[in-house]
């Protein structure tokens, strides 16, 4: 019977000396990888061997079948290969060998070579990843009406990611060692998802929403949804107006005035009311909270 | 035209007498230097894969085994010889030293 293990660790393709010493390790205990899953490695139970693993990162193998030769007739065996970019290899583990024979990259020059290689090859993956974030960016700064923890929530993780992306870029185009933030990582990526649920529960912070049009004078009662910063704008006025806000006391707490256009204020959740008034006969005036 | 890396010159040294495949590079590499310089799988297809590239060796029909075998081209073997006419001169000059130059 075959037995199979799953490990919900996705592979780091980055800090591959890591993951190497990882895959070697699950080897001796007696767990073999099998190229499976994507934010899993799975592994399948065989004692009866051991292995030792390589990663080897190229541009695009052309030539894959001379590829692989060189590292057939060496005693490697393809474990995995990813867009013929990434190749896992693995070699049985015979401790009377010299270590030295486990090795695929023996000079430095064809070491920084490959190095080299899998730098860009970050760099090509980072593009998209920094096209997003900048997208989220100016998504954020577009809505107007946002939650306010969700908001700070996804700018500090967006910062967060593209610090982490930014340094990961910086070691590997030094060649120093990758250092990993994985905790803070994983922070930010499950931290994004539940400010983005947060958004859309409390969304829209005012109820009703208020985009009144009015003439004359306008009185409406409303409920804030949560605490956070709103704004009291008029639009399209024309002639004078003023325009307030009052908490449930009747207290005046925002105040436009004839030619102010917003005015901010953090409001704890609860019920308000907004008033206006246009002063000129036949004037007009949109007022809106958000 | 910069100096050879060590794996460059053993790989094209190897092939100077007869054609050969990775693995018997490998060996022979490993023989000749000692047990010093070893060419692992990854270091010799990049290796191999540039000096096609140059045009320093070529590859040659597979044996009866069908194993790949390259052959150093007249390019390769002016390289190889340039380089080692380059080394002599090093060691002659590190000789002359030794021995006591200028005294």
């Amino acid at each position: 019977m075959k037995e199979y293990k799953r490990i919900y660790k996705p592979f780091q393709r980055w800090e591959y000396r890591e993951e190497i010493a990882w895959l070697n390790e699950q080897s001796r205990q007696g767990w073999q990888f099998v190229p499976k899953g994507v934010f899993t490695t799975h592994f399948v139970w065989d004692d009866s061997v051991v292995y030792r693993y390589q990663i080897d990162y190229q541009t695009k193998v052309n030539d894959l079948d001379r590829y692989l030769d060189a590292y057939r007739e060496q005693g490697w065996e393809l474990a995995a290969e990813y867009g013929k970019q990434m190749f896992i290899f693995r070699k049985v583990y015979d401790p009377a060998l010299p270590e030295s024979d486990y090795e695929i990259y023996t000079d430095w020059e064809s070491l920084k070579a490959m190095l080299d290689k899998q730098k860009r090859q970050r760099l090509i993956l980072a593009i998209p990843m920094l096209f997003l974030s900048v997208l989220s960016a100016v998504t954020l700064l577009r809505v107007r009406d946002m939650n306010m923890i969700a908001r700070t929530v996804m700018y500090w993780t967006l910062t967060i990611l593209d610090l982490n992306e930014y340094l990961c870029l910086r070691s590997a185009a030094r060649r120093e060692p990758v250092r990993s933030r994985k905790k803070l990582d994983a922070l930010a990526i499950i931290a994004f998802p539940l400010a983005m649920a947060l958004f859309f529960v409390y969304y829209p912070g005012v109820n009703p929403e208020l985009e009144l049009k009015c003439s004359g004078s306008l009185e409406q009662t409303f409920e804030v949804r949560r605490p956070d910063w709103f704004r009291l704008h008029v639009r399209n006025a024309q002639g004078e107006y003023h325009a307030v806000v009052l908490d449930q006391d009747g207290k005046e707490i925002m105040r436009l005035e004839t030619d102010d256009k917003r005015t901010q204020k953090f409001l704890m959740p609860g019920e308000y009311t907004v008033r206006g008034e246009c002063l000129a006969q036949d004037g007009e005036m949109t007022v809106i909270v958000n | 035209m910069e100096p050879l890396t060590e794996s460059y010159f053993y790989i094209l040294l190897c092939l100077y007498e007869q054609p050969r495949h990775g693995y018997g590079i490998m060996r022979m590499t490993e023989e000749l230097s000692g047990g010093r310089v070893k060419i692992g799988s990854g270091t010799m297809y990049g290796a191999t894969s540039s000096m096609l590239k140059k045009g320093w060796i070529e590859e040659c029909p597979a044996d009866e085994e069908r194993r790949r075998m390259y052959r150093l081209t007249d390019g390769g073997r002016e390289i190889l010889e340039t380089e080692i006419k380059r080394l002599q001169q090093l060691i002659a000059s590190a000789n002359r030293v030794m021995g006591g130059y200028g005294r």
